[in-house]
């Protein structure tokens, strides 16, 4: 609905600009300057704003995030069908929204997380386009996943305070809420995407 | 095509660069992909920014010359 409102917006303001375009001499009036102003100032910041908040809304959906070759492979084992694959079971059981799986998770839920986040969207698609991208099994995180991010969900989750590995041991809370511990270490939830061995895994056709 | 009076041509010049700068990040916005994604701000909205400026400018100078 945006963009539609959108490309009609930009196609008013470009019939606007091209009337003072092939005639100027209309700004020779009080009504003419002003119309000038909104045609050549006011809507282009309107059309650019609406723009730019329209692509980066696009920006976290899932399907750009794997629009690049090299992260299909990640796209796959959101569907690999075993449930202690942590983004799998994720994406199947809409712990997440399916269509902004990635940023959900990947997205950092600090102060000012979300520009972070569309800088390193950015230094993707730089490496992407004039780097050397790794081999998909080689792409590594800029830095440790940390827990915040599964707790900006999770914290307060009966499942998750109440959990019987989680109140196993007394001290396992309050580590995973420093950070000291991390969710994804080994012998908790440490396969997140398996795509090493995508070929041996078996895959879910279900969802949308 | 340009008109031969100073302001007008300026205007008309603003015109076409914001007409462009439109045209392009209507074209990305079609494409949805990363590179897209590039081209709406570093292209799209460098020209529509250099258009505004320029009509401002135009606005500027015809001010002070009129002044003058």
């Amino acid at each position: 609905m945006l963009t539609i409102s959108l490309f009609v917006l930009i196609g008013l303001t470009v019939a606007l600009i091209a009337v003072f375009v092939f005639r100027p001499q209309i700004t020779q009036t009080q009504a003419g300057k002003i119309a000038a102003f909104l045609a050549l100032f006011a809507l282009p910041v309107l059309c650019a704003g609406m723009g730019a908040s329209s692509e980066l809304l696009h920006a976290k959906s899932t399907k750009f995030c794997l629009s690049c070759h090299i992260m299909e492979p990640y796209g796959q084992s959101l569907r690999v069908d075993d449930p202690t694959h942590l983004a799998a079971a994720h994406f199947q059981n809409h712990r997440v929204s399916p269509d902004e799986a990635c940023y959900t998770c990947h997205t950092n839920y600090a102060m000012f997380g979300g520009i972070k986040a569309k800088l390193g969207g950015l230094k993707h698609i730089y490496v992407y386009y004039l780097g050397t991208p790794p081999s998909p099994e080689n792409i590594k995180l800029y830095e440790p996943f940390n827990n915040r991010e599964c707790l900006h969900c999770h914290a307060g989750a009966r499942s998750f305070e109440e959990g019987a590995v989680h109140t196993a041991d007394p001290e396992l809370l309050p580590a995973l809420r420093t950070n000291k511990v991390s969710c994804i270490s080994s012998g908790c939830h440490e396969v997140v995407h398996d795509v090493k061995d995508l070929k041996n895994s078996k895959f879910w056709n279900g969802g949308s | 095509m340009l008109s031969t009076n100073a302001f007008d041509r300026k205007l008309q010049i603003s015109g076409v660069i914001l007409i462009v700068g439109l045209v392009v990040e209507s074209l990305c916005l079609l494409s949805g992909s990363p590179i897209g994604f590039i081209l709406f701000v570093g292209v799209g909205g460098l020209l529509i920014g250099i258009g505004i400026l320029y009509y401002l400018y135009s606005l500027a100078s015809s001010a002070s010359s009129s002044v003058k």
